[in-house]
């Protein structure tokens, strides 16, 4: 267990090019790591070069055009490969657009649960006592409502929009990255070198920023690489509900919640953007758990 | 026995925390008037609702207002149904509870054999085969795994409803459903706790005793891998029902995630305060249930 | 020699490894009679304890014996099937294991381990395996036998665990029993009274014992004849008296200089220098070369054979 976090702190700054490198190296060796970078990078690709990808306007709606089938099937035409939704919109440039919002929320929610959690962590862990009762208790008291209800409730009462949206996902899942903080800080402050550093007198900011966070970082990175599949899910989950992005924005989520009552007729327009969630949620879990593998052998599931 | 109070006694400040977020985010993030009232209404009428609701007074004395009616039991009622929320709530509970139970059913049955064959088999093809199935089933959304089931088996081929509550076949996909993501989670953790007991000299003892694997692997090695599957599974009753939320939407399944969201939507604020307070109470004590399973299970902890 | 139990002749086991098969095991040939007791003895990473493990065929899934014969009584035990193995593990060869402290399984009690075995081999009904049970806990010195028959593995010292690993192991009446570092994980004090019940159970029954170990003074305590292994190989084998009195070679010899005699007054232990060579990196002609005091060129040339040079005096050195 402690092998891996063992060498001192210092340690951790040796030469990152071949370490880098070392990573790159193992990263060839696992086929589902490799997978799953190839998918985030399209997918990250996709959505910054969406409109050279697409002509057609992901919002435009063109009635006469509706509930088109994909291409290959009768009725179906080229302009629109994977046909058209119940307001005649295209439904491969939706996905395309959908990537965008399902990135910038997946990845932005994150950074702002990860900062959260890791200030609450540190603080938790450091200092104990009755910062670690309250933020503690706190995290239990959140584990104890249902994450998804807890965000909807607030999205209900705040109005739905795209930063809000942002706030609420960021603001609920930081539980966990407390949690892990917390319990690596209290393990990690523990021994010697810090014990040391203190005897000498450094500045608890110093031994906090010095010791103990890049000793907590890989783990750190694991969570929140996986924490991205979860929070992507979570977002097309509240768009389902009505109450994530909202028309004329495009997210995968809210299309298939409009797929959803064409789904006798018109099974295209629901079966795509799952796929698309699937598939991009699949690359994110598989290059999280080569890094969990890479980084930090310690976790399990 | 003297542990378990001692659990409980620790979840009181866990529970007046609960009770104060429930209050706070309806009461500060918005007007819980302007919520309740259309829009259309007057000034005249927001304020003498706000009185009549005790809104005016400092927000101190409205939790500790709230605190008191939680204790007598008072949950307010609901605008939308006119009646009182916990009722309502108490009405929609055993459809949930069904579709739960039904759902951890099918997620045992999927994972249980699947995570100790692919322990078993490690490294194999079909170990590949099920661990990547387990993969898919967590990246998937339930709620298009929902769509893509009523499209193949009540669409296309009509073997299930397509929604609603009542004969065993209502059930089915709905449990499923919400059982994949369940079970693609117990697969993983089956596989890997196996994985570690399979390699302990016990199991090489078990062995050298003449056993035969059936045996050294059901028993032997599932007994101590039960462990942290139950205990971790346990603690998941939080996810799994925030998935009856998705679940029961889609399949317009009427039971307390249905009326969670539609009062949600409706800002039927009681009803949303109420069901989150019951869901909050049901999971913690699902926890401290888990903590008991768990010195049931591991002989090591009972005597410490 | 009529009188032998088990035969192994040029037995060969390896692994599979992400770089290919490694062989742990180079063709090692040896027999134990009936009513004897076998030392093999060995640094780690000598291949006595995977010798072992092939016996039982309980072998981890990537290891193979891959060459040789295993004949037990008139069994070939390479060609039997799983079952009629299985039937032979527990009732006929038992073993014990090192570490008393993780060979029990922590979810059962002492007495449904006990029992297991029992109702497996014996078909006993659960009281009669009960009442065999406490029987054999009273046979290995444990003092409230029933008492203990209800307790699990975590509640017992490390030495109470072993009596009762040595319990299950003969409750079958095995005919061959292999201790696989029986003492090692103890306490002194322990290790003892562990030697003495094996030695005092040994002239009880007819059981013949294979008792694997690293410690000469284990071996001085209970063997009748000994096999010292290195590297995958049989380098030296002779009685008890013969090796202790004549070692011949240079590993045996380095193996007895590093037992720290009572009455001498050493500033220093004495210890070979070196360790086992790494199985997928072995070197030509005599493994031992490397650490050995007395070699020289001749001995990177040819692999040396194992020599008799009595009727039960054997070495593997080309320089003795």
């Amino acid at each position: 267990m402690t092998e891996i976090t063992e060498p001192i702190a210092n340690e951790q700054k040796v030469k990152p090019q071949s370490s880098l490198k070392r990573l790159g190296k193992r990263l060839l060796k696992s086929k589902t790591g490799m997978v799953g970078l190839i998918i985030v990078v399209a997918v990250v690709l996709m959505a910054i070069f969406a409109p050279l990808l697409t002509d057609n306007d992901p919002a435009k709606t063109d009635v006469i055009n509706r509930l088109l089938p994909p291409f290959w099937l009768e009725g179906g035409s080229t302009e629109f490969l994977l046909g058209t939704d119940n307001l005649g919109r295209d439904v491969l440039s939706r996905i395309i657009y959908g990537s965008r919002i399902s990135l910038l929320i997946g990845i932005s929610a994150v950074l702002l649960a990860g900062a959260i959690g890791m200030a609450l962590g540190l603080i938790a862990g450091y200092y104990g006592k009755v910062w670690d009762f309250i933020i503690m208790r706190t995290v239990d008291s959140l584990l104890a409502i249902p994450n998804i209800l807890f965000m909807l409730i607030i999205l209900a009462v705040m109005g739905p929009s795209l930063i809000t949206l942002i706030l609420v996902l960021g603001g609920t899942s930081w539980v966990v990255y407390a949690r892990m903080v917390r319990s690596e800080t209290l393990s990690i402050k523990e021994r010697d070198y810090v014990r040391s550093a203190k005897a000498i007198g450094a500045k608890d900011f110093r031994i906090i920023t010095k010791y103990i966070l890049p000793n907590v970082l890989s783990s750190f990175i694991v969570i929140a690489t996986l924490n991205v599949a979860t929070t992507i899910i979570l977002e097309a989950s509240l768009s389902f509900l009505g109450l994530g992005i909202q028309p004329p924005d495009v997210s995968w989520g809210l299309m298939l919640s409009d797929g959803r009552e064409y789904i006798a007729t018109s099974w295209w327009v629901a079966t795509f953007p799952g796929i698309a969630i699937t598939v991009t949620v699949l690359g994110v879990i598989f290059l999280g758990d080569w890094l969990r593998d890479v980084l930090d052998p310690k976790i399990k599931d | 026995m003297k542990y378990f109070l001692k659990s409980l006694v620790k979840t009181i400040p866990v529970l007046l925390l609960i009770t104060l977020i429930v209050f706070l985010l309806v009461r500060v993030t918005g007007d819980p008037v302007s919520l309740m009232l259309p829009e259309t209404a007057t000034e005249a009428e927001r304020d003498s609702l706000r009185e009549a609701m005790g809104f005016n007074d400092p927000l101190p004395i409205q939790y500790l207002n709230y605190l008191r009616d939680l204790v007598t039991g008072d949950f307010g009622d609901s605008f939308r149904y006119n009646t009182d929320a916990l009722n309502l709530i108490l009405e929609r509970l055993p459809a949930t509870l069904e579709l739960a139970i039904a759902s951890m059913i099918v997620a045992i049955i999927i994972s249980v054999p699947l995570g100790i064959l692919s322990a078993v088999k490690r490294n194999s093809f079909l170990d590949l085969f099920i661990t990547g199935g387990a993969v898919l089933g967590k990246a998937m959304p339930s709620f298009w795994l929902g769509i893509m089931l009523i499209l193949l088996l009540s669409v296309t081929f009509q073997f299930f409803p397509v929604s609603g509550r009542g004969t065993l076949g209502h059930l089915v996909l709905p449990a499923i459903t919400l059982g994949t993501g369940i079970a693609a989670e117990m697969t993983r953790l089956i596989r890997s706790s196996m994985l570690e007991i399979l390699g302990q000299d016990f199991i090489r003892t078990a062995r050298s005793k003449g056993l035969g694997e059936a045996i050294i692997v059901n028993k032997h090695a599932f007994r101590n891998a039960l462990i942290p599957v139950v205990t971790i599974m346990a603690l998941q009753t939080s996810t799994l029902i925030g998935g009856t939320l998705i679940t029961e939407t889609v399949f317009a399944w009427p039971g307390l995630g249905q009326l969670l969201v539609q009062s949600v939507n409706l800002r039927d604020m009681a009803v949303v305060q109420a069901a989150t307070f019951i869901i909050a109470i049901f999971v913690i004590l699902s926890n401290l249930f888990a903590d008991l399973v768990y010195r049931l299970l591991d002989p090591r902890i009972k005597y410490d | 020699m009529n009188n032998s139990l088990l035969k192994v002749e040029n037995l060969k086991v390896r692994f599979k490894t992400e770089d290919g098969y490694v062989s742990t095991v180079n063709g090692v040939t040896f027999d134990v009679e009936k009513g004897e007791t076998l030392a093999i003895v060995g640094e780690s990473g000598s291949g006595k304890s995977v010798t072992s493990l092939a016996l039982m065929g309980i072998l981890p899934a990537n290891g193979e014996v891959y060459e040789g014969d295993i004949h037990f009584e008139d069994k070939d035990l390479r060609n039997l099937s799983k079952k009629q193995y299985r039937e032979l593990r527990g009732q006929e060869i038992a073993m014990i294991f090192q570490e008393p402290m993780t060979a029990l399984n922590p979810v059962f009690t002492i007495g449904y381990q006990l029992r297991e075995t029992l109702i497996l081999h014996y078909k006993m009904s659960k009281e009669q395996a009960q009442k065999k049970g406490i029987e054999m806990l009273e046979t290995v010195g444990i003092p409230d036998a029933e008492k203990v028959m209800g307790r699990f593995p975590h509640q017992l010292s490390g030495g109470m665990r072993q009596r009762v690993m040595i319990a299950m192991a003969l409750s079958c009446n095995p005919k061959l029993l292999i201790a696989d570092e029986p003492t090692t994980a103890l306490d002194v004090t322990i290790q003892a009274q562990i030697l003495t019940l094996l030695r005092n159970l040994k002239e009880k029954s007819n059981t013949s014992i294979m008792i694997i170990t690293h410690d000469l003074g284990v071996v001085a305590e209970l063997a009748d004849r000994v096999i010292v292994m290195y590297a995958g190989e049989v380098v030296e084998e002779a009685p008890i008296y013969e090796l202790f009195e004549n070692p011949l070679h240079p590993y045996t010899k380095g193996l007895m200089a590093s037992i720290p005699k009572i009455h001498d007054v050493v500033d220093e232990l004495y210890s070979i220098e070196g360790t086992v060579p790494n199985p997928a990196d072995m070197p030509t002609g005599c493994k031992f070369f490397p650490r050995c005091p007395i070699g020289d060129i001749e001995c990177t040339k040819i692999h040396p054979p194992l020599e008799y040079v009595s009727e039960n005096h054997a070495k593997r050195c080309i320089k003795v």
